[in-house]
């Protein structure tokens, strides 16, 4: 990359870094940053200085937010006696999108892995007993991944939240909206037979 | 480059970019190999159950030099009950960690992946009296496999029969009371029934093995030698095997 001048050649690297963001989209995103208005370059440095500033975990549901409690926690029109206990902040926006859940998050940060030795000291699950301790919480929703390690930390919480008295549920397993039956895999059409449906 | 059909088993499992995943498969044909399966992240990806970590297919590859490329794969056991357990799933991802740990990529063990399979079957079915015999019988014939069978007949130092109570990870096997002072390192103390289910390990196979009904505590004294035996022998200790003794105190 000698043939740019030094301090293109250093944003193209640091764009370079980002996920999804090969060398050609490095360069295509520097030309096109380098090209845009004085007041759009701080507004968009501002912006990326803010966010990595004050962007801090909310001390409830731990989910990212700019506040000291998050909007969510902070609605008093959502449903405060169910939580829905995510992996990460980003399965909170795909299940704010469907407008279909009106409740209370928890968000992990992680799953138990034993291949990579984290383990449930590793993630927020302490503070999710605390939280139903100190609540008056009736339905907690495992909305974890539907990988091994998402499965199992859900099994692993929902035996340590059931003594509690709460009622613990999973999301459900099945065929994608738009899949051909022939091309599902077993366990998938399995599980899909477990939780069907009376129509 | 023709592609290569092999059934295999998923011992781990990267995130590779933003949709692909780097598999380490041991496999029937190929022994361990490291393959991109590529999409396997998206929700729609036909290869998605067969990808998963603990997941035995029939894998469709194109090998590379350092990777291969999985072209398609068909699911025929997930062991979907060890994910109900956390316990089960802790002992058989350490099973897997061993495998990853103790044999090379391209290095070909058949009979060691048809043994695994055995224990993750009756491990995920419920089907032994107590799953951590399992893991020691594993542990065991994996070593003896690997060619570092440990001495359990007699002394490893004066060959005597007589008053055996130690296991020297250093000597490769039992030692008597009369030789503890002639040896160095790490001594682990055995009594008469842990020194016979050390013995039947080797000797027995583990559809018999599985029926064994022994003390969880005793059990873990088992497989704590073993697994300290193991790293010795083949120079990498186990992750997964640490984090099964912390889980044994999850909150703690």
């Amino acid at each position: 990359m000698g043939y740019y001048p030094k301090t293109l050649e250093r944003l193209v690297l640091e764009l370079g870094k980002l996920p999804g963001i090969g060398e050609k989209s490095a360069q295509r995103l520097a030309f096109h940053i380098i090209n845009l208005s004085d007041e759009e370059i701080s507004s968009l440095s501002e912006a990326l200085i803010s966010a990595k500033a004050k962007i801090v975990l909310c001390q409830k549901c731990f989910t990212i937010t700019d506040k000291e409690i998050c909007d969510i926690c902070e609605n008093p029109k959502r449903d405060q006696e169910t939580i829905c206990v995510v992996q990460n902040s980003r399965d909170i926006f795909a299940i704010e999108k469907t407008r279909e859940y009106n409740g209370l998050y928890h968000v992990l940060h992680g799953a138990i892995s034993p291949l990579d030795g984290i383990g449930p000291q590793d993630i927020k699950a302490r503070e999710l007993l605390l939280r139903i301790g100190e609540s008056d919480i009736k339905e907690v929703i495992m909305a974890t991944n539907a990988t091994v390690e998402g499965e199992a930390t859900a099994m692993y919480l929902g035996n340590l939240i059931s003594p509690l008295g709460v009622k613990v549920t999973r999301l459900a397993k099945g065929i994608p909206i738009g899949a051909d039956l022939e091309y599902t895999d077993e366990i998938t059409l399995i599980k899909a037979f477990e939780g069907r449906n009376e129509i | 480059m023709a592609l290569i059909k092999t059934k295999g088993l998923v011992i781990k499992e990267q995130p590779y970019k933003e949709q692909d995943k780097i598999l380490t498969i041991f496999t029937e044909d190929e022994g361990k190999i490291q393959c991109i399966a590529r999409g396997v992240r998206r929700q729609k990806s036909g290869l998605l159950a067969s990808t998963q970590i603990f997941a035995y297919s029939e894998f469709v590859y194109y090998p590379g030099k350092n990777f291969g490329i999985i072209n398609q794969s068909n699911l025929i056991e997930a062991f979907y009950p060890l994910r109900n357990d956390l316990t089960k799933m802790a002992l058989a991802s350490y099973l897997l960690d061993l495998m990853y740990n103790a044999y090379e990529f391209f290095q070909k063990s058949p009979e060691i992946l048809k043994l695994l399979l055995h224990v993750l079957f009756y491990m995920s079915g419920g089907k032994a009296k107590n799953d951590l015999i399992l893991v020691g019988a594993f542990q065991m014939k994996l070593v003896s496999y690997l060619g570092y069978r440990p001495g359990l007949e007699r002394c490893m130092i004066c060959q005597d029969d007589q008053e055996i109570s130690l296991f020297s990870i250093e000597n490769n096997g039992i030692i008597c009371s009369g030789c503890r002072e002639q040896t160095e390192g790490y001594l682990y103390k055995l009594n008469p029934a842990m020194l016979e289910l050390l013995q039947d390990f080797l000797r027995q196979p583990i559809k018999q093995l599985k029926d064994r009904e022994v003390s969880s505590a005793e059990a873990i004294k088992i497989n704590d030698l073993l697994d300290h035996y193991i790293g010795y022998c083949i120079g990498k200790s186990s992750k997964a095997y640490a984090f099964y003794k912390t889980m044994l105190n999850p909150l703690g």
